[in-house]
């Protein structure tokens, strides 16, 4: 992780308009998220539940003596929930000064993106779906969706969901 | 240079409520001198640390205010009333000199000279004999006479001064004496000013003394311990002397004028309005304070709070350990892990030891408060404070400081009443209310009493019928009508002051105390008066609780909210309309709350463990799968990083790692009411 940050750091002062993306895959689609709100990556253990919470919650789980929920990509985004696998990580992100963690089948690369080959989002996907997204590259032969943590941890619409 | 900042501003907080409270213990008192002494210590050592720090205005203020004390400290003269009140505007003024020093620097304020003038004037105005207390002059009135009059007359054209200054021999950036000289210009006019050189031998020349001093004629509106403080200004050792021109009996044979320092060719004889310099008193005044802090360390809020959030984390770490003991272990391990566990335990004990302060450190404000409050309304409260060394964790200090605030406004507001009714009623025209604090059955008790008028229950029931809780035909017992004061919108003030008409209300002041794990009660009796009682644990960080398992969940419900368990079977259960629920233990009915239908899992079979809780005197019982036994928990915050859960306090973290959620008692209750009540009205 120290080593991922170190190297963000150095490209972002040397090529001003790439950025780095943290890139998974869920189903057959190929995903990424901004390295930076990324602070680190931990293999899953179950987390607490927290009764009343809506079923995306997974629940709450220790980080070094912090709580914080844990967030299921796939049902967060309507798809069916997959067992835990040996693969199946969690991905700790900070979104508005909160530490939440995100769990995903697995992670596979982390990936420079040149903010011009961005392209928004083609409407393809339901309105509901659709926030969650903040753009489309095309990268050799694959396709990354690009999303928006804020809208997946949206915590002003949780805390009224909990309560 | 910014722990020196805050250093300074740490010491500079605690000195200027140190001189609120002994200005609030002298008040009306007896003159002791040790008290007077300690204010004009504290006035003393402000000055020198202020001009330590360059803080010039602070330094010239406080200066100026040592001048007024020592006065008093000279004369052991009574505290008037409007010589507090003026000191304690004095203290304000410090404070904000003190902030707008942090945010603006080394600025002045606009008040400063004008209360140092207001405040030479009553002591020298204060030492003429009055009729009523001393009808024959006494033999040595003169200085005062020759005094008050030109401080009259100052306050048209000004006095005219005759100015001997000798600056201290060794110079520096602050003090500069042209410098300090050209400032003065802005006080008043200089004439016939006169230079005397006394420039030493050529090989004793040093590079930063000033040899020569100045002596001139100064016109001035201000009072002379102002244009001393202008020159004295961060420099011990500097000689000044003021004398009145045009007073009458000044001549320099009798050295009774204003001000005079206590230098080998004016021997201070009269002690009256005498202002010693303070290059005398320098090295040995502040001694007592030096003493006793001698055995002490500051150490930052924060260090200790890093301190008790890594003992927290060992606590955690310790309790991961102790649960694979069961497991093959030899036995050096064992008993290695056993000792450890000890030693946590007294670590624990210890660093809370360090966060535990003295709640005098949160009842101090409380005296200035109510006397202003009370000046305000037109009252007279007298404040007994008991118990102010019971010790309390830092943080349930700083969070109860604003309940307590409001309950002793309200008290004064609406409690105690003017000394007119109050005579009327046959009671003292001085009002009491007694804050106190004590330790008993591992909490913490804070009490405000208070002799005013007390509840009046039938406005409460009246304000409770206009604001729609109840009908005409409702009679609420007493307790219920106290409970109505703490909901919110709430408010039987007939007049909402601006005091404590100020939208917060009691209800605030109960999720206050219940957010730090406490709880508030109420009693009262009409025309006696009212009794709060806050009760509090002694720390918010480490608790102790009860594990609870349902399925497959652990949940953990506080110690201090736990009174008995029974079998389930064994209780006798009912059923209001098949919804409401009650246990009766021992003739008494319990609402009972399933805690799987609360957490929202599907109910198992009717057997399991019914544990009574209680709460603001409101108990539940909560039935469970099964009691996994008492532990000590580290209490976390779910909303730091997530949101608040509704019926859950926190979260901790469990010896095997896991998170297991925290039972928030009160809020159950409440929300086990509300579902009853809304039941009751559909009903």
């Amino acid at each position: 992780m120290q080593t991922l940050e170190t190297t963000t750091t150095e490209s972002t002062i040397q090529e001003q308009n790439t950025n780095k993306y943290l890139v998974f895959q869920i189903g057959g689609e190929t995903y990424g998220v901004p390295l930076l709100q990324v602070q680190e990556i931990r293999t899953y253990t179950p987390a607490t539940r927290v009764p009343n919470a809506p079923d995306y919650v997974l629940g709450v789980m220790n980080l070094r003596g912090n709580i914080i929920a844990v967030i299921d990509a796939r049902t967060r985004f309507g798809l069916p929930p997959v067992p835990d696998e040996q693969e199946t990580v969690v991905v700790v992100a900070q979104v508005q000064g909160k530490i939440f963690g995100l769990r995903l089948d697995s992670v596979s690369d982390v990936m420079d993106i040149p903010e011009d080959s961005i392209q928004p989002t083609p409407p393809i996907a339901s309105e509901a779906t659709q926030k969650f997204l903040s753009g489309v590259v095309q990268s050799d032969e694959r396709v990354v969706i690009l999303l928006n943590l804020d809208e997946i941890f949206d915590i002003q619409a949780l805390s009224q969901m909990v309560a | 240079m910014d722990s020196l900042f805050q250093l300074f501003y740490d010491e500079a907080n605690e000195m200027v409520e140190g001189m609120e409270q002994v200005l609030l213990a002298l008040e009306g008192g007896e003159p002791d001198p040790e008290t007077v002494n300690a204010l004009f210590r504290y006035a003393h050592s402000f000055k020198g640390n202020s001009a330590a720090m360059g803080f010039t205005h602070l330094s010239k203020f406080t200066h100026g205010l040592e001048s007024a004390m020592e006065v008093l400290r000279k004369e052991q003269r009574p505290l008037t009333p409007e010589m507090a009140t003026l000191l304690l505007q004095a203290v304000d003024v410090i404070r904000t000199l003190l902030e707008r020093t942090r945010t603006e620097g080394d600025v002045g304020d606009p008040n400063c000279d004008t209360l140092l003038a207001q405040i030479n004037a009553v002591l020298n105005g204060g030492a003429v004999p009055t009729p009523a207390t001393n009808p024959t002059p006494t033999p040595q009135p003169e200085p005062q006479v020759t005094v008050a009059p030109s401080s009259e007359e100052s306050v048209g054209a000004g006095t005219r001064y005759r100015v001997f200054y000798q600056p201290a021999p060794k110079l520096s950036q602050e003090h500069d004496p042209l410098q300090l000289l050209k400032e003065l210009t802005e006080y008043g006019q200089i004439s016939e000013c006169r230079f005397r050189a006394q420039t030493p031998p050529i090989d004793q020349l040093s590079v930063d003394a000033c040899y020569g001093n100045w002596e001139f004629t100064l016109q001035t509106e201000f009072e002379p311990a102002i244009i001393r403080a202008i020159l004295e200004l961060s420099a011990e050792g500097a000689e000044v002397r003021i004398e009145p021109l045009e007073a009458p009996a000044t001549a320099s044979a009798s050295p009774i004028p204003v001000e005079t320092a206590p230098t080998p060719e004016a021997p201070t004889t009269s002690a009256v309005a005498t202002v010693q310099a303070s290059s005398g008193e320098t090295p040995t005044a502040p001694t007592q304070n030096a003493r006793s802090e001698a055995q002490s360390v500051r150490v930052s809020t924060e260090k200790i709070d890093a301190l008790m959030n890594l003992v927290s984390e060992i606590v955690i770490a310790q309790s991961m350990l102790s649960s694979v003991q069961n497991e093959t272990l030899d036995e050096r391990t064992h008993s290695a892990i056993t000792q450890m566990e000890r030693h946590v335990r007294e670590l624990h004990e210890r660093v809370m030891a360090i966060r535990m302060l003295p709640v005098s450190y949160l009842f101090n404000r409380f005296p200035r408060m109510v006397r202003d409050t009370a000046n305000k309304l037109g009252k007279r409260v007298n404040l007994v404070i008991e118990g102010e060394e019971t010790e309390l964790d830092r943080t349930l200090l700083e969070a109860l400081a604003d309940p307590l605030t409001h309950i002793i406004r309200n008290a004064i507001d609406h409690g105690i009443e003017t000394p007119e009714d109050r005579r009327a009623k046959g009671k003292p025209e001085t009002g009491t209310i007694l804050l106190s604090a004590y330790q008993a059955e591992g909490r913490i008790y804070i009490e405000v009493r208070d002799d005013g008028k007390g509840i009046d229950t039938e406005r409460v029931r009246q304000k409770a019928i206009q604001l729609g809780w109840i009908t005409e035909n409702d009679h609420p017992t007493q307790e219920q009508l106290y409970d109505f004061i703490f909901q919110p919108g709430f408010s039987t003030a007939q007049q909402v002051s601006d005091l404590s008409g100020r939208g917060v209300g009691m209800d605030v002041v109960r999720r206050n105390v219940e957010s730090l794990g406490g709880m508030i009660s109420i009693q009262s009796e009409k025309g006696q008066g009212t009794r709060l009682l806050l009760r509090v644990p002694l720390t918010l960080a480490i608790m102790d609780g009860l594990g609870l398992k349902v399925a497959d969940e652990h949940y953990i419900v506080p110690l201090t909210t736990v009174i008995e368990a029974f079998q389930a079977e064994s209780l006798q259960r009912n059923a209001l309309f098949d919804r409401h629920e009650m246990v009766n233990v021992r003739g008494e009915f319990i609402p009972l709350v399933r805690l799987r239908q609360f957490i929202g899992l599907p109910p198992n079979d009717e057997s399991g463990l019914v544990i009574v809780l209680e709460q603001d005197g409101q108990q539940i019982a909560l039935l469970v799968d099964a009691i996994v036994g008492q532990q000590q928990v580290v209490l976390k915050s779910l909303e730091e990083n997530f949101v608040r859960v509704p019926g859950f306090a926190g979260a901790t973290i469990l010896g095997d790692g896991r998170v297991a959620l925290i039972l928030d008692v009160g809020d159950i209750i409440r929300r086990t009411h509300a579902n009853n009540e809304r039941f009751a009205t559909v009903a």
